[in-house]
């Protein structure tokens, strides 16, 4: 049959523009809202999500192309080719569209991380291919082997089903065999985990190859053992670097590029548009806070793991603003979490974080303006109390709030200044 | 024709055998399959087909065994198939499904849709190329199916009741083409239309309970007929006295 004939006679051509339009629909909703601007790899793992609309849309058209050679009872007109080459040749048109679904979503979230160094994921690219065809080659012998009223709606919902509602029941590793729960990948120090990455490809593989062999051999109860045998053993491949995962599908990232000393500052290439700034801004607030007596590390590692190797972790945006910057080196000075407390007994050092902040802020040279917002007006206006005693008192002040940070039971020191009583109360 | 049945039987799943035990060449030009409803005739073709297997012996066609999955696609691209029961794949339109069969046969895209409007011109169906295959009528479908069991340029083609729905004036077209074909494949018909039976056929094979109880010349088998029977019902006549002759 020629192309023109295929295309027109295919549902997947049909289904192509309606998918463009929700993905980009539903891409400029939230899903781009919690990407991190200008990194490819978290506007690479928000397009895979979208595979909770392609891989539906995937199985349906499969399956529609299966219920045409049943209806037409192919088999029976004696073909020289395969049934696997048929089904090929039928499901072509559901690739590409799966295809153009994978480019929509990747195009649709690329706004987030455009003019960033690097591509999207190819990986994930791969991945998310992979799981839209396989569901397209389950759809397919969905269709071939049940009626047409029966085989549409549960393609199409056992897809959605397995796509969109996986990441809603434990265990929670389940949901990366589905490819689609790569979201919240990822803040800029992370990538995501090899495991949640090879996992969906594998289960994939195991769905279309139970798919080829219920296509191959149809009705035939070697192929239905050995459809759930591929599934099984798909099944196991795929969770086996998953069955102990969380959550969280990340780990930390390697690839700094370091710079400079006093201190040395590494960021990620896609900070370096805005490198100047921040290592401009980090190394004043440096010098400042050496001047009002701290010692830090020498080493600030745009980095959430740089607190393990004796630096400060930095968790700059790629385009942080002057404030932004500085209140990240706070905290980056601060505790990074509370101690681990009991939870029947209160932790009176949680007060003493706010104006340590503040301090640490004002110290920099920032100003209570701009610190507005991120601390309260009380623990502006106590830092700025402390910052007008002498350097001394600051820092036994700054040395015994660091002490009630990091111990449960230790109150926040006071000052012989009212605003510090208030908190202390 | 080298169609070979060697010690054939098969059956539809828990029934009885169709066939049984057949041994049979089916010979070279024109060969017509008569016998009552249920003898055997749609199961041996779809047999010669490969559509079905029988569940013990073999059926090859020059030393190509279908039931060997590496001559399946070449045995079945040198037979052709025309099933009792034509059925369109849905939005294909007259020549797409003709090119389609041919495509299923091994031939290229291009080729197919270039054949398809060839095939359909010999069943007179040409005019017709563009309706959406599902609108024809029953004997548009049987001449469809003959195009698409011809298009691929088989050397064999197996053909199941091709003449029932058909009206007299396509009965002759029928007719006409088997003529045409005479000489460049060789074929099997199965029917119950037995007028002309000897300006179209060369051979006669009469199966009943799955068994040939003959198989020779249509000119002998006529001849069964007593020499005075009117010509359009000399056939009829032949299987009557051949079948009380047998008894």
């Amino acid at each position: 049959m020629p192309w023109f004939t295929q295309l027109r006679t295919s549902l997947a051509a049909w289904l192509s523009l309606p998918l463009i339009c929700g993905i980009v629909l539903y891409a400029q909703g939230d899903l781009v809202q919690w990407a991190t601007t200008g990194y490819w790899e978290s506007a690479s793992g928000k397009a895979a999500y979208l595979l909770f609309m392609i891989a539906p849309a995937a199985a349906l058209a499969g399956a529609w192309e299966g219920g045409r050679i049943r209806r037409a009872r192919v088999a029976g007109w004696a073909p020289a080719r395969s049934q696997l080459r048929i089904a090929t040749a039928h499901l072509l048109p559901v690739f590409a569209m799966v295809a153009v679904g994978v480019t929509a979503a990747f195009a649709a979230t690329a706004s987030t991380a455009l003019g960033a160094p690097g591509f999207p994921d190819p990986w994930m690219i791969l991945l998310c291919l992979a799981v839209g065809c396989s569901h397209a080659v389950l759809g397919y012998a969905a269709g071939l082997l049940l009626p047409v009223p029966v085989s549409l709606p549960l393609c199409l919902a056992v897809s959605y089903v397995w796509t969109a509602y996986t990441g809603t029941v434990e265990p929670l590793w389940l949901r990366y065999l589905t490819g689609m729960y790569l979201d919240d990948c990822c803040a800029l120090d992370q990538v995501p985990k090899t495991g949640v990455l090879v996992s969906p490809v594998v289960m994939a593989l195991g769905l279309a190859t139970a798919g080829g062999l219920l296509i191959a051999a149809r009705r035939r109860l070697p192929a239905a053992l050995g459809a759930v045998v591929a599934v099984a053993v798909g099944f196991a491949l795929a969770a086996w670097p998953v069955h102990h995962l969380g959550a969280d599908p990340t780990r930390a990232r390697t690839g700094t590029q370091c710079a400079g000393t006093g201190p040395q500052i590494c960021l990620w290439p896609e900070q370096q548009r805005a490198a100047d700034r921040i290592r401009l801004t980090v190394r004043t607030g440096y010098a400042r806070l050496a001047a009002a007596g701290l010692h830090l590390p020498d080493i600030v590692k745009a980095s959430d793991d740089a607190r393990q190797h004796g630096a400060l972790t930095l968790l700059a945006s790629t385009s942080p603003t002057t404030q932004e910057i500085t209140d990240d080196l706070s905290q980056a000075i601060l505790p990074a979490g509370p101690p681990a407390c009991s939870e029947d007994t209160p932790y009176p050092g949680n007060a003493a974080y706010g104006p340590l902040q503040a301090w640490l802020d004002l110290a920099q040279g920032g100003t209570g303006r701009l610190l507005a917002g991120e601390v309260t007006a009380t623990d502006i206006q106590l830092a700025e109390h402390v910052r007008a005693l002498p350097r001394d008192e600051q820092l036994s002040w700054f040395a015994a709030d660091m002490n009630s940070l990091t111990h449960c039971d230790t109150p926040m020191a006071m000052l012989p200044a009212a605003p510090g009583k208030e908190r202390a109360r | 024709m080298p169609i070979r049945f060697e010690h054939c039987t098969f059956g539809y799943s828990n029934r009885r055998d169709v066939i049984t035990d057949l041994a049979l060449e089916l010979p070279e030009g024109c060969t017509v399959l008569l016998g009552p409803n249920g003898a055997g005739k749609s199961t041996l073709l779809s047999l010669a087909a490969s559509v079905r297997h029988p569940k013990a012996g073999r059926v090859s066609y020059r030393h190509l065994d279908p039931a060997r999955g590496r001559k399946l696609a070449d045995y079945r691209r040198r037979v052709g198939w025309m099933p009792q029961d034509i059925t369109t794949v849905p939005g294909l339109k007259v020549r797409e499904q003709a090119a389609y069969a041919a495509w299923l046969k091994g031939i290229s895209r291009r080729e197919a849709w270039d054949r398809s409007l060839g095939a359909l011109r010999m069943v007179r169906l040409s005019d017709l190329a563009d309706r959406p295959a599902r609108t024809l009528s029953g004997g548009q479908l049987r001449r469809l199916g003959i195009a698409q069991a011809l298009v691929h340029g088989c050397e064999v083609v197996l053909m199941d009741e091709p003449t029932a729905g058909l009206d007299p004036v396509q009965r002759a077209g029928f007719r006409e083409l088997m003529a045409e074909l005479n000489g460049t494949v060789h074929c099997v018909v199965s029917t119950h239309q037995t007028e002309d039976l000897d300006a179209v056929y060369d051979s006669t094979i009469v199966l009943e309970g799955g068994q040939v109880r003959y198989q020779g010349s249509t000119a002998d088998f006529l001849a069964y007929a007593g020499q005075h029977t009117a010509p359009e019902r000399r056939a009829e006549a032949a299987y009557l006295q051949f079948v009380a002759r047998e008894a």
